[in-house]
């Protein structure tokens, strides 16, 4: 999460994706979503859990395989801060 | 597209850089219990042979370091990167804090080697700590699966 000041109004910025719900909605393991993109489990459990952002590389092979665009499965979350 | 991919050692490489590291501790055990005093080890002119055991260390060190991982994705080549940042960071502190230590005792000519040596240590100890810290993270949400 990052906090960026805007003029007098202060924005915080949070990364989000939808990784997990996609994979369940597939009905597919961490296991065989990281088989099917070459990579790790933990590098899967790590973006699943916010922990890790994907290089471009990584995201659009995400976004090939749950036939969504990048957009849509990443996401940039702004909240106003008081 | 060029692949930017770092070229690493195979995984055996692993294997061989611990037997190395065992081989030269057994060495520093065996001339330290042979009657060489401990600050031979860390004298600036120290014998030839002192030095060869840090050499020695420093193979073993960089073949672990820089052989592959069973799974090397690009995660691992993050923790990589983080590793050498936070390596970097750890050293210039040691060695601020070691460098202060020392003007004020009076030992400040050891071996060069021994840098090199505490910098793969370093980097070994770090890398390792990321990957595991991920791992016990990753088993803590195996439920979610």
């Amino acid at each position: 999460m990052r906090n960026l000041k805007i003029g007098i109004t202060t924005i915080s910025i949070s990364m989000r994706n939808y990784v997990r719900d996609e994979r369940k909605r597939k009905k597919l393991k961490q296991e065989e979503l990281a088989a099917a993109l070459k990579v790790s489990r933990q590098t899967i459990n790590a973006i699943e859990g916010n922990r890790y952002l994907p290089s471009l590389a990584l995201a659009l092979k995400l976004s090939m395989f749950f036939d969504m665009s990048v957009n849509e499965l990443f996401i940039f979350e702004k909240h106003e801060l008081p | 597209m060029k692949n930017s991919k770092i070229v690493l050692f195979p995984r055996i490489f692993r294997l061989i850089g611990a037997v190395i590291v065992l081989i030269a501790i057994i060495i520093f055990c065996i001339k330290l219990f042979s009657g060489v005093k401990f600050e031979e080890f860390i004298k600036f002119d120290t014998d030839i042979r002192i030095y060869a055991i840090y050499a020695i260390l420093i193979l073993g060190f960089f073949l672990i370091a820089f052989s592959k991982e069973k799974f090397e994705d690009e995660l691992i080549a993050h923790f990589r990167v983080m590793a050498v940042l936070i390596t970097t960071i750890l050293h210039s502190i040691f060695f601020f804090i070691f460098t202060f230590t020392s003007l004020t005792l009076h030992f400040i000519n050891f071996p060069a080697i021994i840098l090199m040596n505490s910098l793969f240590f370093f980097y070994i100890i770090t890398f390792n700590i990321l990957k595991f810290h991920e791992k016990f993270k990753n088993r803590n949400n195996d439920n979610f699966d």
